[in-house]
């Protein structure tokens, strides 16, 4: 499964992995991104980092080397 | 008084007390504004540099004390607001009695994450209430809520509340004096193991959970946290009643680690699961609202435009500090100027008007000048907090910033460096880190302050003055340098003190709304006022000690002369001009005399004071100013024993270089220490710093020396 990091701007998915440091994952599942939710990359900041996705309602900025810890499944978005 | 209990009429009640918990950026704050009256107190909790404000609440039925708790993600902290916000909600704070209430404030356009927190909450059975914030947002954004449904879905009271018209505040109020209900557990499907392990658990941990049915609810979070469940074994550890429950606990995680399933994603997904149940059955959604947030962002988070918008942002909060502050700076230090003089006039003439005038009263002006600049910064500040804006601003940056090792939440308050150092370091509140702001306060005294421009313009006017374009770049080399050292302490700091990566960026970017004026309001008045009796008293006493030590003692006053002479001669006999002259052989090789040294040794109160200091020595009058004809002609004229001339361009250089690095400003140490807790990090930084300014000063001297200039 490709990263979130790989999804252009526009590109919906749903989550299929949450790897990384324990304090990391922990956080990263907490706030929305558990297997199966719904992705949206909204934009990037400048420089392409950090990320600005949709998630469970509500915009988050993830940087790159987190968001390289979200695993996504581009073909199950329009299930 | 035993009448009056006989009589049965008012026995005082203890006033309840209401704890405000809920996601950063819900709107709690303007919740809490529009709840409490103008009276709030302001504390530290113990042991952290997080604030604790508590403010009361006059209803219909009672008095409520209301805590505002820092905005958390979840029960499970991860940095020490969220450690706080935890044991308020649990009743764990040491030497607090638990909540009676707790009033969890969701956000209604953001309601799914908002209600993660809720639900753990609701889960521990404390009594709860819930307020439905900023629903009229969240309406214009097509979010219809069925409030009696969510209510009954949740177990407890569901208030709409606004906290910028403070809508539903007597609905609120009444709620929690009538005591809050417990919520029933919220059932979550969870992976067979997982449920086996809190069924084996919760009726060792009863106790510790306030029930089984708690535990049961709790422990599938904590199971799936490696920190939170470390935690609890080294409590479980500790007392022999808990052995049995230490045992099972340890075989249960060690079982689930065996079991191959993600604990951690397992528990955050059955509670994203039950939660999409509850807002199935109350929210729908409205289809074509129109998005005005969405249209915002397409031009604010744009490459170009966006851009476009943050520089003209930020040049604006530049200009507010830097250049509009500066009439009321003038009235502030104007307004001291005179009530001093008029202070000291009552006292005649003599020591004890010159102590109440430039020891007492000028202590007083020392921090009183800061506040206009504090509050219009914070005015600026909250007001973008509050409109959605900072978290996007930070957004932007983060890359940018990142490149020297700081998140983009630190560009503001360093810009803000530029014109005082206090105002900048308060305002590195918003920033969540704590490494990350400890980092960025000790970058701080960096950049160059407004305090420095009058030493600037003095050195320059003295040895630069044969060409305007000359000094321009010698002033702009300055802030550079400052610029330069500080991206080099960020790195060096990163890696060691302040060790460990870049903590990670999860930032929320909360819908925008129109920001609130009372909170903005009373936000600003909070932090002004923080300073003034925080920081206040100790400039004073710093302010007076150095008077002291440029006043005594009192000799060479005798001799025939003008007044300016006399006053010049005073502080040549003073013990701090007497310490110029023991240093000066440590500040030969930086190319200073005993005079500068003099005028370096008076900076460490403040860098204003280095000018007419100078005047003083030279003089020429302490109200000399840095364009004054006659003190620029006292320093070029001035000369070393053996004829040669003090002030050469490489002396100004020197001079320079040492006032861009050293910490000389007791009110930033001072308000250092108030922002970090302890002595440890202003007296640590100052004699950083001071080694680093006596060292590129020595560097700067001794090989522009060696190179003829």
């Amino acid at each position: 499964m490709p990263p979130l990091t790989d999804l252009p701007n526009g590109a919906k998915g749903r989550v299929a992995s949450v790897s990384g440091e324990p304090l990391l994952r922990e956080r990263l599942v907490e706030l929305g991104f558990t297997p199966g939710a719904l992705v949206e990359v909204r934009g990037r900041a400048l420089l392409g980092d950090p990320i600005e996705v949709k998630l469970r309602g509500g915009l988050l900025a993830v940087r790159r080397d987190e968001a390289v810890c979200v695993g996504i499944d581009v073909a199950a978005a329009a299930a | 008084m035993a009448a009056m209990i006989l009589l049965g009429t008012t026995i005082p009640r203890r006033p309840r007390r209401v704890a405000l918990a809920g996601n950063p950026n819900v709107g709690k704050s303007s919740l809490y504004n529009a709840l409490t009256g103008l009276r709030q107190r302001v504390t530290n909790y113990p042991g952290t540099t997080v604030e604790k404000v508590v403010g009361r609440m006059s209803a219909a039925g009672g008095v409520i004390d209301v805590v505002d708790l820092p905005g958390s993600y979840s029960l499970l902290a991860r940095s020490p607001d969220e450690a706080v916000a935890r044991d308020e909600i649990l009743g764990r704070m040491h030497g607090e009695p638990a909540p009676d209430v707790i009033v969890i404030v969701l956000d209604a356009a953001n309601l799914e994450r908002n209600l993660f927190f809720a639900t753990q909450i609701l889960d521990t059975g404390r009594p709860c209430v819930v307020a439905l914030n900023q629903a009229d947002l969240a309406f214009d954004r097509g979010v219809r809520i069925d409030v009696a449904e969510l209510s009954r879905r949740l177990g407890v009271a569901v208030v709409p509340t606004n906290g910028r018209t403070g809508q539903g505040r007597d609905a609120l109020a009444a709620e929690i004096l009538a005591g809050g209900k417990k919520a029933a557990p919220l059932g979550l499907d969870l992976p067979a193991p997982l449920t086996e392990s809190a069924a084996a658990l919760a009726p060792h941990l009863a106790a510790r959970f306030g029930g089984e049915d708690r535990a049961r609810a709790a422990l599938p979070s904590i199971l799936g946290s490696e920190a939170a469940s470390a935690e609890l074994a080294a409590e479980l550890s500790k007392g022999a009643e808990n052995a049995e429950a230490w045992t099972r606990f340890c075989a249960e995680r060690a079982r689930l680690a065996g079991a191959g399933i993600d604990v951690a994603a397992a528990a955050a997904n059955a509670r994203y699961a039950a939660i999409d149940r509850i807002a199935a059955a109350a929210v729908t959604s409205v289809e074509g609202a129109r998005d005005w947030g969405a249209r915002l962002d397409r031009v604010l988070l744009h490459r170009v435009w966006g851009s476009a918008a943050l520089l003209a942002t930020f040049t604006f909060l530049f200009l507010v500090v830097f250049s509009f502050s500066s009439p009321l700076i003038d009235l502030v230090d104007g307004a001291v100027g005179d009530f001093g003089a008029w202070a000291g006039g009552l006292f005649g003439e003599g020591l004890a008007a010159e102590f109440v005038q430039n020891g007492l009263v000028a202590g007083f002006g020392a921090f009183l000048v800061f506040a206009p600049q504090i509050a219009l910064l914070f005015v600026c500040i909250e007001a973008l907090e509050d409109s959605g804006y900072l978290a996007r601003a930070a957004y932007l940056l983060d890359r940018l910033m990142g490149k020297v090792g700081l998140p983009g939440r630190a560009f503001l308050p360093l810009l803000s460096g530029f014109a005082c150092a206090i105002p900048g370091m308060m305002a590195t509140r918003t920033m969540s880190n704590a490494r990350d702001r400890l980092v960025t306060m000790a970058v701080m005294p960096l950049m160059s302050c407004s305090a420095r421009l009058p030493v600037y313009a003095v050195v320059v006017g003295a040895v630069f003055s044969n060409s305007v374009w000359t000094g321009t770049v010698v002033v702009i080399s300055m802030y550079l340098l400052g610029i330069l050292v500080a991206v080099l302490a960020s790195s060096v700091l990163r890696r060691t003190v302040l060790k460990g990566g870049r903590t990670p960026l999860l930032l929320e970017l909360p819908p925008y709304r129109v920001p609130g004026v009372r909170t903005v309001a009373r936000n600003t008045g909070r932090r002004t006022w923080a300073f003034i009796s925080g920081a206040g008293p100790t400039i004073l006493v710093f302010t007076m000690i150095l008077w002291a030590l440029s006043t005594f003692p009192r000799e060479g006053a005798a001799t025939a002369g003008d007044e300016a002479t006399t006053h010049a001669a005073h502080l040549e006999n003073s013990y701090m001009g007497r310490a110029g002259k023991l240093l000066e052989p440590a500040l030969k090789p930086l190319g200073f005399d005993w005079k500068i040294g003099v005028g370096i040794l008076g900076s460490f109160a403040a860098r204003e004071t280095f000018v007419p200091t100078l005047g003083v020595i030279y003089a020429v009058g302490s109200d000399a100013e840095a364009e004054d004809a006659g003190l620029l002609d006292s320093i070029r004229n001035d000369k070393w024993p053996d004829g040669r001339p003090v002030f050469t361009p490489l002396t100004g250089i020197s001079l320079l270089v040492f006032y861009v690095l050293a910490l000389q400003c007791m009110s930033t140490l001072v308000t250092l220490r108030r922002e970090t807790g302890s002595w440890r990090w202003p007296v640590g930084l100052f004699f950083a710093l001071l080694v680093a300014a006596y060292a590129a000063s020595f560097l700067t001297f001794q090989v522009g020396s060696a190179l003829g200039f």
